[in-house]
């Protein structure tokens, strides 16, 4: 039985300098988030400058013509409301969640720095010393640091920007000027490549007025040109090896190429449920054969995306199976294991099996966009990716309609040996 | 273009919310949170571990514990509440065992009658018992080589010693002789009377307890709560030496007023404007003028038996002396001067505007109304405290300062290459080396 669709209402509007604007209001609570979602991310910072996407995130919060370094989360914190950003492959996002009197300003706030960053040199050090902490916090000191979304990307693709490490070098990072900062804001942070969302207590109107007063006189210039980050389909399977020294036991991911999700959507949620069958929760194929019966397996997970973002990313994206094992569990029959239950699912995935999976699905669906924020950063790459934001009152229908031969056409499809890439990732010793 | 002004957040509301008590002793309290057609649930069995070998079965009973019922194994467990559009799981603190989940609003009867038969009966089949002990020593050694774990651990055993919140994580060898029966026996520790379930979501507040009588059939007692947690004995900086480490996890913790204290809304401001936010001064201090860390905080965690301060921040090996004098600095700092009003209008601001907005979505609020049912304490309990953050003075944050962020009564443990750090930190304090 699927669940209820939901029915949020979806406003969409395009100011006269290009800012796309998605508005979804609900009053059910005096709260409002913001997303402000760019087109640009690490797939597109020039070779030289691996982490630039990712360091000018920090830069946005330190200063523009009328906000002082330091006052953006004094601002927004010390009106109760609270931020972050973030940096994927193919968009970069900051965003907010304030009491609704406080929507106007965040909105000044986001416009400012559109409109006019103004950064220094002293906080282009600073930042960049914050950076490497992060990297030295979530890759360099930590076990398993980066992997796989780091290194699989290297071994799978042939080009720069699918192949580099989005988190950046130190020395790459160290290198960045005030004039690459200048660069990619002039060439990347227009209101013609942005994405601006809002969800919560605020009528359309009102929030049309507001949107207009903050953005309207933002110059618009014209979006940087469509690059495609297409690479062909591997005719051979790949296989590599990394070595983690703060790694206790042995791991491996092995990461598949999947179609287009903005021309292939169907299929990519043919593969999205794939993935819940393989490996979500007890009753899934593969907890069930390589943890339940062979206890070969620690842990093994499956998603879409580099940051299980099926929705957010382009062409090219990879559905991935990562597997930790114990020391002397054999690579070889874990990687056997895997095929053999693909091979089942490609003979037979019983309907049973599909229709409990996609309403575990559509439940989790709908609890994922039940608050405001998380739905802001749902709403956003189904607009600045997929140019539909209605998507977010389809999606539980569309992935009601993946049927069973549809999983196992996906899976014979996609998840083949020859489009695959193996990374092992070895401890120490 | 001039900035906007914003008029000071409102308290949040209090939720309407509906409890009873069932036959069987549990705790029902119900809110409704309309929304998406979902219901949150989260049943919190009290039981506190008082030794390791305790801790070790808990912890793998609830790693079992969804594997097996007469007459259906873990397969048929997962597959149930998948068609439900549901999800269960488990988890464990120090004071209490909790089974939770979501599920479609229309499924929670069946959901919780589902619960109560797990609870009442999950068999622990000896197969799946010890595929999972061994899976479970694997994970165990993975999770203590986090940097985290051993800085958490660490500072846990420094301040608790043998009391049942110094225990940490299981040792792989206390996991790998349990058994099904130990597993049942265990199970028979968690009963409903002394437990309780909140229920939230897009749901009448009666029909989910009307739906929440499902659950009447699991009979038995709970455990009791923990002795009253000591207090922390500060002795030297407790160095834990991880060779090669980049960074240093400096870990600065004491005791903290639990909700029902008279300065507690006062110390949830001095936290804030010290640590608690993007906006604090440790952030200011040593992420963006110095550069020494990613993202310094300081937050207050409550228990049963006990509530504390902790100061968590991960930074560069070569600078691990520094960043830890400006954290004492810092620290003397917000225990001598007086703030400013309007540094203290701003982290009351953010207390109270983001309280609001957590209660805007069912998981937000579900989580507000657990942790308050836990302490005893009335839904009211958000607004009240709201209430209270707006009363403060410049005088009270200054007091609860004093009284509980002064460095002289608080434990530091760090978790870093000692041949590195050790010398420059000799300069500063006393410290001792972890066996």
């Amino acid at each position: 039985m699927p669940a209820a669709a939901p029915e949020f209402p979806v406003e969409r509007y395009t100011l006269d300098n290009g800012l796309r604007v998605v508005h979804n209001p609900d009053r059910a609570a005096p709260v409002v988030a913001v997303g402000m979602f760019y087109d640009v991310g690490f797939r597109s910072e020039p070779e030289g400058r691996t982490g630039f996407a990712h360091l000018f995130e920090h830069m946005m919060f330190q200063g523009s013509a009328r906000v002082g370094k330091w006052e953006f989360p004094q601002l927004i914190q010390g009106n109760g409301g609270s931020f972050n950003g973030s940096t994927t492959p193919d968009y970069t996002n900051y965003f907010e969640v304030v009491p609704e009197q406080a929507l106007e300003l965040a909105l000044f706030l986001e416009a400012d720095r559109m409109r006019s960053l103004a950064v220094t040199q002293e906080n282009l050090d600073n930042q960049i010393a914050v950076v490497k902490e992060e990297i030295r916090v979530n890759v360099l000191n930590r076990p398993y640091g980066g992997f796989p979304w780091i290194d699989l990307g290297d071994v799978m693709f042939d080009t720069f920007a699918n192949t580099h490490n989005g988190y950046g070098s130190f020395v790459d990072l160290e290198a960045a000027t005030l004039a690459d900062v200048a660069d990619f804001f002039a060439t990347f942070y227009a209101p013609s490549n942005a994405v601006l969302v809002i969800v919560g207590d605020v009528t359309v109107d009102a929030a049309r007025d507001l949107v207009e007063s903050q953005f309207g006189s933002i110059r618009g210039t014209r979006p940087p040109a469509n690059r495609s980050f297409s690479e062909p389909l591997p005719t051979r399977q790949k296989r590599a090896r990394k070595t983690d020294p703060l790694a206790p036991t042995p791991a491996f991911v092995a990461g598949y190429r999947v179609p287009d999700p903005v021309t292939a959507l169907d299929e990519i949620l043919a593969l999205e449920i794939l993935g819940r069958i393989l490996t979500d929760g007890e009753a899934s194929r593969l907890q069930r054969r390589l943890i339940r019966k062979t206890a070969l397996a620690t842990s093994v997970d499956a998603w879409l995306g580099v940051f299980n973002d099926p929705f957010g990313m382009r062409d090219p994206t990879r559905f991935q199976i990562l597997v930790h094992h114990g020391a002397t569990s054999d690579f070889d029959a874990l990687v056997d294991a895997i095929d053999d239950e693909l091979a089942r699912v490609i003979a037979a995935v019983s309907d049973d099996e599909v229709t409990r999976t996609v309403a575990a699905w559509q439940a989790g669906f709908l609890r994922g966009v039940d608050g405001f924020l998380r739905r802001a950063l749902v709403l956003g790459p189904l607009e600045l990716i997929h140019r539909r934001p209605e998507l977010i009152n389809e999606l539980p229908t569309r992935v009601a309609a993946v049927s069973s031969s549809a999983v196992e056409h996906a899976a014979a499809t996609w998840l083949r040996p020859e489009l695959r890439t193996v990374l092992r990732l070895d401890p120490a010793r | 273009m001039t900035l906007p002004a914003a008029a000071p957040p409102r308290p949040p509301r209090t939720p309407a919310t509906a409890a009873r008590t069932l036959s069987n002793g549990l705790e029902v309290l119900a809110a409704r949170r309309s929304g998406v057609p979902m219901v949150e649930f989260r049943l919190r069995v009290p039981d506190v571990a008082a030794t390791g070998s305790v801790a070790a079965r808990r912890t793998l009973a609830i790693e079992t514990l969804l594997l097996g019922l007469p007459g259906r194994d873990a397969t048929e467990i997962a597959a149930t509440a998948q068609r439900w559009g549901g999800s269960l799981a488990t988890t464990s603190t120090s004071d209490a065992v909790y089974v939770y989940g979501a599920v479609l609003a229309r499924n929670l009867e069946p959901m919780l009658r589902f619960v109560a038969e797990i609870m009442a009966t999950a068999s622990f089949p000896t197969a799946a018992v010890t595929a999972e002990r061994e899976r479970l020593a694997r994970e165990l050694v993975i999770r203590r080589a986090r940097p985290e774990t051993i800085a958490g651990e660490a500072l846990r055993a420094e301040m608790f010693g043998r009391h049942p919140y110094g225990l940490g994580l299981p040792d792989p060898s206390e996991i790998v002789g349990l058994t099904s029966p130990m597993m049942k026996r265990y199970r028979s520790r968690l009963g409903p009377a002394g437990s309780q379930l909140v229920l939230c979501g897009h749901i009448s507040t009666s029909a989910a307890l009307d739906a929440s009588t499902a659950m009447e059939a699991w009979r038995g007692d709970a455990g009791g709560a923990a002795d009253p947690q000591p207090a922390p004995r500060p002795g030297p900086v407790l160095i834990v030496d991880r060779p090669g480490s980049v960074q240093t996890n400096i870990r600065v913790a004491g005791t903290a007023p639990s909700r029902r204290d008279a300065s507690f809304a006062a110390t949830d401001l001095a936290v804030t404007l010290f640590g608690g936010s993007s906006a604090s001064r440790l952030m200011a201090n040593i992420r963006e003028d110095k550069g020494y860390s990613y993202s310094p905080r300081a937050s207050v965690h409550h228990a049963a038996a006990g509530s504390r301060m902790v100061i968590a921040a991960n930074v560069a090996t070569e600078v691990t002396a520094a960043a830890f004098s400006e954290i004492v600095y810092e620290l003397s700092r917000v225990v001598t001067t007086t703030a400013a009003d309007d540094e203290i209008d701003r982290a009351r601001r953010y207390r109270i505007g983001t309280a609001a907005i957590a209660a805007q979505s069912q998981t937000g609020l579900t989580a507000q109304l657990t942790v308050l049912a836990a302490a005893g304490l009335p839904p009211s309990f958000i607004r009240d405290h709201a209430v209270a953050l707006g009363r403060v003075t410049a005088g009270d944050v200054l007091d609860a300062a004093r009284r509980w962020l002064t460095p002289q009564r608080l434990v530091t443990v760090m978790v870093g290459d000692a041949a590195r750090i050790a010398g420059d930190l000799e300069m500063l304090t006393e410290i001792a080396i972890a066996d």
